[in-house]
């Protein structure tokens, strides 16, 4: 199959995270979105690395599933302290810091 | 098909070596309690002096080479990067040690996460592939987003940890899209070889007007942009340096911006002449808008932080105008800049730090009125600190000014240039008035200060010879910086 | 001689300006430790300064490529005329080192002094630091080799003298001293600027080797009129009136008097010995231009000038500390007479006597107040010469050696000035002669009315009266010696003396003055003796009349009203036209609607883009996204 079925595909979930981002207010779920973003990057990787015949993004896509599982739990972890002090994870109501 | 396994010259990675290592103590020394926290400290202090002295050691020596398969350079450009991160990790630990106290013991993570992060910023500096300027950055913000978090029990402190990691992965996102990208318009993800890729002999080739490469190439714009805080990617920056705890703020400020720049430089300056005029187009506008936006939102702030956040945004503006000029002036003048900028960043926020009252951070600039007679040495390093940063000669801010903006010309960004002088004067309004306030108003109540902290009067001293030296001997630096710029161009 | 000699003499008093500034709370409690540090600093550039003028006198000069320390700045093609280099280098040769040992010599002396008449002062530790940084700048003013150097001493020793006026600032008339004296001085600043940069493009550069090399040569850009005479006179004449701000010559020399309200030993270091006579020593140094562009005769003028009416003002003023202000504005005059007509050797001459004896004579005035209580009016003085013998000897060798009395230092270095300005301007001689006589008259005045008579004292003050301690009447015994004999060391033999030989290399030949020296000699001192012995009988036994009896001598009293003058025809039109004209109308209207709209509208703007700033994750989001996607579109579409 063409490799541009493979990036609408890829852009297509891009702009799902980003659209998640924008509209959900719990920082959880942005989050997830993210992380959506991240694997529509991957998916991308994958297909243009199977395209040119090279192992580059293949293995490129290892390393971003490690950072994203980083990035989960120092994520989880802030957001649990702020859920401490506030009781809320909504983004609206975590804005103490502005101007 | 054998693995072959590249040849590594480890003594040329000592200075990551040397911080690996200091980490790994410092993890391990974290877990005696009967180790003063202090110590930790000074361990890092020590680990980042020597891989200092190594970067300078490899400097000197001219190393230029690549290694484990031309994924890692180590040239005069990425050791004359490693300079500035240093520098800025010693400043700030030395600052470090008496803000954090002696009694407590999460210090240990404080200090290991510092290292980890200027691992990091290591790594984007040497990159000479995308992967690896990916992970740097990734190691860097990570690290900075549990830093800027660091004070549990503050909620101003977990909500300014929250706001940068969300902002921050979502840049990071667009960045990994980016390279994904370029990835498949150039079918590598090697600098070098993406830039060669974009000529054929004196021609442009099909490569530079492929628009997947150049929407990859934007969205790079995009996740460096956020990293050194330029408009309209900037707004995560007041916050979290409001919130985080001011080393952290100094930190973030001085390092990390470096770091994007490091890698916004490799790829960008070499780039841009063979991009199409509208990518240089966006960097000037990005630029300008960067410049005047900070200037104009930093006047009307009443916290130092704050104020001190959007006087960082500016100083990045400054800094794009050197890579919007993508010759070897504006490349060297650029790290010259960034170099300045850390320095007298830091040592601005260090005063933050040293006007401390038992009540806590005195940040309402209100509350500096009058320092001037009471707290001559405070409003002494204060005023050198906004003067440089305001760019008034004989300081370092002037010089490293002054060729960001003869690089400019050079290039024939008349506009950029005057774009820049007069924001410029919109600067010297914030800084002069912080000055003012010192000097000629009476406070309106009685602070009681607390005594100095040696090491960050140490860190001070250091911090203002640093900005004296190289506004009266500037060729010091300079000459440094073009001959890391000229062997990465040989 | 090493660039390394003259780094040590340098940075001493930099150092010695760092412990006290820095450390000042530690050592507030330690007077003679910091004042030691301070003293110290400058001993060690004393000794600096011998050891270069050795140098320089065994034919060793520190010139050219041999000073050159670094470049400042170098730039390809920031200025479009050309390359823009700003070198930063020392140049040491005869002049330098005789200014050299003249700044260090008197101002460790004075240094020593202060030890002891600031004794118990709040600021005592702030008041060494910032001497130590005056004497700093004023050595970066005479050892660097281009005018921008100059330019950097010349505003930081103005900064000092802004700073050491208004020292003690409680006091209204303090900071207003020092305001009036920055004001004045901003004008003649901003005509060393002017010149700086007409220099900068007449020559391409701003070294004084290179400058004068091409001057000499005469490659020089026509920068205004016709010729390259021109582009120098406007040059030349815009440096000198940065000269006449800060040497005090007409008519700005108004700031000066008021400056005594500084510290007795300030006034002496600053505002006598060393600051004031920069103009001189720029013009002396800048001789190859002004001998070129021939404004000479405007320098001449304006000296004499100046030297005739503050010795007329000195007539009639009864505060000890202001009669040796205008003194200095006069002996000013003198010096630039003498390097108006050309002899320049004769004008550094003076100048360097003229530092001994007037410093000697502020030290000894503070030895007087010393010993009053800070009493400065002299007619509540009186016989003062009996409770303190050496304060009155000393006074007495200085103001010998100011009037001229025969075989003292100001008689040789008088009398050269005066002889060299016969042949050329014999007017300027005439009234040189007059003015001469009247400072024998004035000084004289001071000291009958001071030290003899009959005893005025309030009975208060008299029963404390003392002579001041060792401290500070070492310093003055050791000045008395060179106030009297420098003279004739240096002086004898007119243009064949040895300061001429010393200095002969550095100065354009100056014509040989004609006619029999000795002449010229005896009716000066004459003239001198004569004023001593009006004095004599005006003055031996009566004070000063309280109140003026004539006009006129109201009118000089009052010091020609100039300080009115000013105040009526410049400060007052200026304030009410900006009251009225300006502020009411030009500036709230129009300036008001540009510079403060400007800055409002700025501010508002920047509040309202603070209003972007809301605190809400996704608010932020939103603006990234908008960002990316308005340049994307910029970026993809608009080829």
């Amino acid at each position: 199959m063409a490799l541009q079925y493979y990036l609408i595909l890829s852009a297509l979930l891009f702009t799902i995270g980003v659209i998640g981002v924008l509209v959900r207010r719990n920082a959880i779920i942005i989050f997830m979105c993210i992380e959506l973003m991240l694997n529509a990057a991957n998916l991308a990787f994958v297909a243009i690395s199977r395209n040119l015949g090279t192992a580059e993004g293949q293995l490129f896509v290892f390393f971003v599933m490690a950072v994203a599982a980083a990035e989960v739990a120092i994520g989880l972890a802030i957001i649990v302290s702020v859920f401490k002090h506030r009781e809320t994870i909504n983004v609206d109501e975590v804005n103490s810091l502005k101007g | 098909m054998p693995l072959e396994i590249p040849d590594i010259n480890w003594s040329l990675l000592m200075p990551q070596l040397v911080i690996v290592s200091t980490l790994l103590i410092v993890l391990v020394f974290d877990m005696f309690d009967a180790i003063s926290k202090k110590t930790l400290g000074w361990m890092t202090i020590v680990g980042a002096g020597i891989a200092l002295w190594s970067s300078i050691d490899l400097l000197q020596a001219g190393t230029d080479q690549t290694q484990f398969n031309e994924m890692f350079r180590i040239d005069s450009y990425s050791l004359f990067f490693n300079i500035i991160f240093l520098v800025s990790t010693i400043l700030v630990a030395l600052v470090s040690i008496s803000y954090l106290g002696s009694g407590d013991k999460k210090q240990g993570p404080y200090y290991l996460l510092i290292l980890l992060a200027t691992l990091g910023m290591m790594l984007m500096a040497a990159g000479n592939e995308l992967i690896i300027v990916f992970l740097g950055l990734e190691l860097m913000s990570l690290s900075l987003y549990v830093l800027a978090s660091y004070f549990r029990e503050s909620p101003a402190s977990s909500e300014a940890g929250m706001k940068y990691l969300l902002l921050g992965a979502f840049a990071s996102a667009f960045f990994l899209y980016g390279i994904a990208l370029v990835y498949g318009a150039a079918g590598t993800t090697n600098i070098p070889e993406i830039i060669s890729k974009l000529s054929v002999g004196d021609q442009l080739s099909l490569l530079s007007e492929s628009p997947l490469f150049l929407a990859g190439i934007f969205l790079l714009i995009v996740g460096f942009g956020f990293k050194v805080a330029i408009v309209p990617f900037h707004q995560w920056a007041p916050d979290v340096y409001e919130g985080a705890p001011t080393t952290i703020a100094a930190f973030i400020s001085a390092g990390p911006k470096a770091a994007g720049f490091a890698a916004f430089l490799t790829i960008f300056v070499d780039a841009l002449p063979k991009l199409p005029t509208q990518a240089t187009g966006v960097i000037v506008l990005l630029a300008m808008l960067t410049m005047t936006v900070g200037n104009v939102i930093a006047i009307a702030q009443t916290n130092i932080k704050r104020m001190l956040a959007y006087s960082s945004i500016a100083h990045a503006g400054y800094v794009m105008i050197g890579l919007a000029a993508a010759n070897p002036d504006g490349k060297s003048s650029a790290m010259l800049y960034l170099f300045i900028y850390c320095v007298m960043n830091i040592g601005a926020f260090g005063v933050v730090i040293m006007a401390r009252t038992a009540d806590g951070e005195n940040l309402m600039i209100s509350d500096y009125a009058g320092l001037g007679f009471r707290k001559p040495l405070l409003a002494m390093f204060m005023t050198l600190m906004l003067l440089s940063l305001a760019g008034f000669p004989p300081t370092a801010g002037f010089v490293g000014k002054l060729y960001v903006f003869k690089s400019a010309v050079e290039a024939r960004h008349y506009w950029l240039v005057i774009f820049g002088a007069i924001n410029t004067a919109i600067s010297a309004f914030y800084y002069l008035r912080v000055v003012v306030t010192m000097y000629m108003r009476e406070p309106e109540e009685e602070l009681e200060f607390k005594p100095y902290p040696p090491t960050l009067v140490i860190g001070l001293v250091l911090a203002a010879i640093g900005i004296l030296l190289i506004g009266i001997l500037p060729s010091l630096l300079l000459d440094q910086a073009q001959s890391a710029v000229q062997s990465a161009l040989l | 001689m090493s660039p390394n000699l003259i780094l040590v003499l340098l940075i001493s008093p930099l150092v010695g300006f760092l412990i006290n500034g820095l450390f000042g709370k530690w050592l507030k409690g330690n007077e003679k430790l910091s004042g030691g540090i301070g003293a110290l600093a400058v001993l060690v550039s004393l000794i600096c300064s011998i050891s270069a003028f050795i140098s320089v006198k065994n034919g060793n000069p520190l010139e050219g490529d041999a000073g050159h320390l670094y470049s400042w700045i170098v730039s390809g093609a920031f200025i479009a005329g050309g390359p823009f280099e700003v070198n930063i280098g020392f140049h040491v040769d005869a002049l330098t080192t005789v200014m050299l040992l003249v700044i260090t010599g008197v101002g460790f002396l004075i240094h020593v002094y202060s030890i002891g008449y600031m004794h118990g002062d709040e600021g005592y530790t702030r008041y060494f630091a910032y001497l130590n940084l005056f004497v700093f700048a004023m050595l970066i003013l005479v050892l660097g080799n281009n005018y921008l150097m100059m330019f950097v001493g010349w505003e930081g020793v103005g900064l000092c003298s802004y700073l050491l006026i208004g020292f003690w600032y409680e006091k209204q008339s303090a900071t207003d001293a020092g305001k009036k004296a920055f004001i004045v001085n901003r004008i003649g600043d901003f005509g060393f600027l002017l010149g700086m940069f007409t220099l900068f493009a007449a020559f391409g550069s701003l070294d004084f080797v290179s400058i004068f090399d091409k001057a000499e040569a005469g490659t020089i850009e026509i920068v205004f009129g016709e010729t390259t005479k021109a582009t120098l006179m406007v040059a030349t004449l815009l440096l000198f009136v940065g000269a006449i701000g800060k040497s005090a010559q007409l008519p700005l020399y108004v700031w000066l008097p008021d400056a005594m309200e500084g510290p007795t030993p300030v006034s002496a270091l600053i505002h006598a010995a060393t600051m004031v006579t920069a103009g001189v020593y720029m013009i002396a140094r800048s001789a190859i231009l002004y001998n070129l562009a021939e404004t000479g005769a405007v320098v001449a003028w304006i000296g004499v000038l100046t030297a005739l009416f503050a010795a007329i003002i000195a007539l009639k003023q009864n505060d000890i500390k202001r009669i040796l202000a205008y003194s200095t504005v006069s002996q000013l005059g003198y010096m630039f007479v003498g390097v108006g007509v050309g002899a320049y050797a004769s004008g550094i001459f003076h100048l360097v006597t003229h530092a001994f004896f007037k410093g000697l004579m502020f030290l000894t005035a503070g030895s007087v107040m010393h010993a009053m209580a800070n009493e400065l009016d002299i007619r509540k003085m009186g016989g003062l010469r009996n409770k303190l013998p050496i304060t009155h000897a000393t006074f007495l060798v200085g103001a010998l050696a100011i009037a001229g009395a025969p075989f003292l230092s100001g008689f040789w270095s008088k009398d050269e000035i005066l002889h060299s300005a016969w042949d050329s301007f014999p007017f300027i001689y005439i009234i040189g002669l007059v003015t001469a006589f009247l400072t024998a008259f004035y000084m004289f005045r001071l000291i009958f009315v001071t030290f003899y008579g009959e005893s005025r004292v309030e009975p208060e003050v008299a029963s404390h009266l003392h002579e001041s301690p060792a401290v500070m009447w070492l310093p003055l015994a050791i000045l008395a010696v060179p106030s009297a004999l420098i003279g004739l060391l240096l002086g004898v033999g007119g243009h064949n003396s040895w300061f001429h030989h010393f200095t002969e290399d550095v100065f354009p030949k100056a014509h040989e003055a004609s006619g029999s020296v000795l002449l010229f000699m005896a009716i000066s001192s004459v003239v001198g003796i004569a004023g001593i012995a009006y004095a004599w009988k005006r003055y031996k036994d009566r004070a000063p009349s309280a109140e003026p009896t004539n006009t006129l001598q109201k009118v000089v009293a009052n010091k020609f009203y100039v300080d009115e003058v000013y105040n009526t025809f410049i400060v007052q039109p200026i304030k009410g036209a900006s009251h009225f004209l300006l502020w009411k109308l030009f500036d709230s209207g129009i300036i008001d609607g540009i510079v403060n709209g400007v800055a409002a509208l700025i501010r508002v703007i920047g509040g309202m883009l603070r209003r972007l700033q809301t605190g809400i994750v996704q608010a932020y989001i939103v603006s990234m996204v908008i960002g990316i996607v308005l340049f994307l579109a910029y970026y993809l579409f608009f080829t």
